[in-house]
């Protein structure tokens, strides 16, 4: 299983779980389309922030969200 | 005291009055600081104007 | 008839609301600009006669469960005030996501009217909409608008829709869905069908290249610097002491007409009153106004473009370093216009003790009011050296770091937020939208100084005019007026500070109710009507004749100065932070803190300052260091408790666990 902290760039992902405890992060990622079964692809790695696209949109997203996200291979 | 000092006196005491009632009238709506809409006004329905 | 406007952030609410009421609040090309629910009529010419429809913008809102506070603000609101009509605006350029809250909104039961708003940026793209398929398969009326344009923008149809929607009601709805999932599912069928796409939004553009440069690891913090030290001399330096010194010529115009129209015969307490407390007081606050014009023109220019998130980005890592995110740099640069809006916006951090860190902190740049005082202290002293702006507000961004530090030590609170922010698109900013902005500023400042500015120099006038038996104070013996006697005292405790003088004193006293007074009320204990000269197109050469007058040494100034900015800000900003701290506890010790920092910094820059040009220390070095060390004895001790709390907190967990 890999994070989305080790995905390459502009490839589209296959988002399989996110792995945090905090339920509120995942309803939100959840409305911005980031859940399980949809594609999320990685735009650009800066320092420890992750530029990702979801659904038309772009997000800065920090190191710990990133490894939170988890993507099929 | 001559004429124009009762005059001066009238004008000052005018600019401080219209001065005191916007401030009043500014509070009572919401803003902070008068004349600035930007500290968000209260629920007012009516259009009142913050900045009017 | 109550309509409210419900949509993602960032999708053009409130400039739709903007272009409906007449109103000009504030527009940001970032999510989270709006944090308050507001209300206005909207504007005769939309609406039919007699009709009065209030519209009701809200923040925006990515679905109506409650992650963050702006989402509940717009969740509550909907379900307690129950509007008549929902218009729900879609971005076009973000369908899919957009749609979400849609499907959210169509479950509650108010007619809802779907305005597919930035149509004009979805067709640049090339992907085109199937409107009616959309409006089949959601069973509502859809409007295409561009809530941008001032003409031909969809918005007399919209409100059509919406009179219409009202009185024919909606029919019961049927749940779309039974849970989320099936949302999305239900969604992407819809979008499939009814949108045509050009590029795939998760190929590279030009825009994420700029990005890539912008945000960079290394290169993101010194293009920072840069555009707030461009920012800065464009409004100091270059335009804005270029417009002041027409604006001042006609304010000193004025004076001199007044004052010849007066005459001699007139009552020189009365004469004085309206020409050196009125006149020359506001007159010298509103001097500066062409400044802070200028400033704010600069400001809406950044916020419109769609940096400011990308400086999120940047600082973020940084921030993290503090016990912050990236999401709090963007009150600080709100704060640069006025501290108040800032310190609402820190309502977008969800994590109490960041959104309370930030919220004590935010008054640390300095706001626009406190550029009247950078600006009068630089051209005096400095000969409107760009430097002394721009190391105020490097200053600032350091005391933020440094005060969030500490106030983490303190509150032993180390608990860690994801930081998760929305990259708008860049957008070149509307030079029309930023000057309808800066109006409304200057309009409010103008106000602002004619009302409490002016009552406040009416006041110390009249204060400095006459001594405690109510008779006027002789020419040589200022000292004697009931403000002297008033403010000494406390100059007392300013004297390690290096502005020991009653008239230093009662201006910064002053500076809390707006902090334009520091400079008004200088204006008027000094006898000056203006910090300009008229010969030349700067503020009067260091040491001339304002300098002089005021009679501290350049180090002194200095230090008055930083006290200035860095004590607890203007009491309607203290106000916004009460709101926002929402506990008695935190508010005491916010203003604690600042009012110590503000102390402890002009000690070390007078007496240091002092030490480092004449080679010995300043007045009352011994008693001064005596509170300062008090002070920060204070907080190491405050440090020292809150280290300990933390220890036996992960302690307790670790035994938990």
């Amino acid at each position: 299983m890999m994070s989305l902290a080790q995905a390459n760039l502009n490839k589209p992902y296959i988002v399989d779980s996110v792995h945090t405890d905090q339920e509120d992060i995942r309803e939100f990622l959840f409305a911005l389309g980031c859940y399980p079964g949809e594609r999320i692809t990685l735009i650009s790695k800066l320092a420890s922030n992750y530029i990702v696209n979801i659904k038309d949109a772009r997000y800065s997203i920090d190191e710990d969200l990133a490894k939170a996200i988890i993507i099929c291979a | 005291m001559s004429g124009i000092d009762w005059l001066v006196l009238g004008v000052i005491a005018v600019i401080i009055f219209i001065a005191v009632r916007k401030i009043v009238k500014d509070r009572k709506n919401g803003a902070k600081c008068p004349g600035c809409n930007c500290s968000g006004c209260k629920h007012s329905a009516s259009s009142g104007n913050c900045a009017d | 008839m109550k309509i409210a406007l419900a949509g993602n952030p960032n999708c053009g609410k409130t400039t739709m609301f903007n272009a409906l009421t007449g109103r000009n609040e504030r527009v940001g090309n970032w999510s989270g600009v709006t944090v308050d629910k507001k209300e206005a009529s909207i504007k005769h010419s939309f609406a039919p006669e007699g009709e009065n429809l209030i519209l009701v913008d809200l923040p925006g809102a990515y679905s109506l469960s409650t992650y963050s506070t702006e989402e509940s603000i717009a969740k509550d609101f909907i379900l307690q005030e129950k509007p008549d009509v929902i218009i729900n605006i879609v971005d076009a350029t973000n369908l899919n996501r957009s749609l979400f809250l849609t499907t959210q909104l169509l479950e509650l039961n108010i007619p809802v009217v779907v305005a597919l708003n930035k149509i004009d940026l979805a067709e640049k793209k090339g992907n085109r909409i199937d409107v009616t398929a959309l409006s089949e398969a959601l069973k509502v009326p859809v409007v295409c608008t561009v809530s941008t344009r001032s003409s031909d923008n969809g918005l007399p149809e919209l409100i059509k829709a919406v009179l219409a929607a009202e009185e024919f009601g909606q029919e019961e709805r049927v749940p779309f869905v039974r849970n989320d999932r099936q949302r999305y599912a239900f969604i992407n069928e819809l979008v499939r069908d009814a949108e045509r796409k050009k590029l795939s939004s998760e190929q590279q553009t030009l825009q994420d290249k700029v990005d890539r440069i912008v945000a960079h690891k290394w290169l993101g913090i010194p293009i920072f610097a840069a555009v707030i030290y461009l920012v800065f001399s464009i409004s100091q330096a270059w335009l804005g002491l270029f417009l002041a010194d027409f604006f001042v010529g006609w304010i000193d115009k004025s004076y001199e007409a007044v004052a010849s129209l007066l005459g001699e015969d007139v009552n020189p307490v009365l004469a004085a009153l309206l020409l050196d407390g009125i006149i020359g007081g506001v007159g010298a606050v509103i001097g500066f106004l062409p400044l802070i014009m200028v400033l704010f023109f600069c400001l809406a220019l950044l916020e419109d473009c769609g940096y400011m998130a990308r400086v999120a980005v940047v600082m973020d890592r940084f921030f993290k370093k503090v016990g912050l995110s990236g999401k709090s740099i963007i009150p600080v640069i709100i704060g640069t216009g006025c501290a108040i809006p800032g310190i609402m916006s820190t309502r977008t951090i969800k994590n109490i003790r960041q959104r309370r860190t930030t919220a004590m902190l935010t008054p640390y740049m300095p706001c626009g009011a406190k550029l009247s005082i950078i600006a009068l202290f630089a051209g005096v002293f400095f000969a409107d050296n760009a430097w002394v702006g721009t190391s105020m507000y490097f200053l600032g961004i350091i005391l933020v770091f440094v005060g969030a530090l500490i106030i983490r030590k303190i509150t032993g609170d180390y608990s860690k937020s994801y930081f998760i922010m929305e990259l708008p698109e860049y957008r070149i900013p509307s030079v029309k939208r930023a000057v309808i902005s800066v109006f409304g500023r200057a309009k409010a400042f103008i106000i602002k100084a004619g009302t409490i500015i002016l009552v406040c120099n009416a006041v110390v006038h009249l204060l400095q005019t006459f001594d405690w038996k109510l008779q006027v104070v002789a020419e040589s013996a200022p000292e004697t007026s009931i403000l002297a006697s008033i403010a000494m005292p406390l100059a007392v405790l300013f004297v390690p500070l290096g502005f020991g003088m009653w008239q230093f004193a009662a201006a910064a006293v002053t500076g809390f109710i707006a902090k334009e007074n520091v400079v008004g009320t200088l204006a008027v204990t000094f006898a000056i009507t203006n910090f300009f000269d008229m010969e030349e197109l700067a503020l009067v050469e260091g040491g001339a004749e304002v300098g002089t007058i005021l009679g501290i040494s350049s180090v002194a100034a200095l230090a008055y100065l930083v006290f200035n900015l860095f004590t607890p800000p203007c009491f309607a900003a203290i106000g916004a932070m009460n709101s926002e701290m929402e506990s008695r506890k935190w508010l005491v010790g916010a203003i604690a803190f600042q009012l110590g920092v503000g102390y402890t910094l002009a000690f070390l820059v007078y007496q240091f300052g002092t030490l480092f040009t004449t080679g010995s220390v300043g007045e009352g070095f011994g008693a001064g260091l005596l509170i300062v060390s008090a002070i920060v004895a204070t907080f190491v001790i405050l440090m020292r408790r809150g280290v300990r709390k933390h220890q036996i907190r992960t302690s307790v967990q670790a035994v938990k666990s």
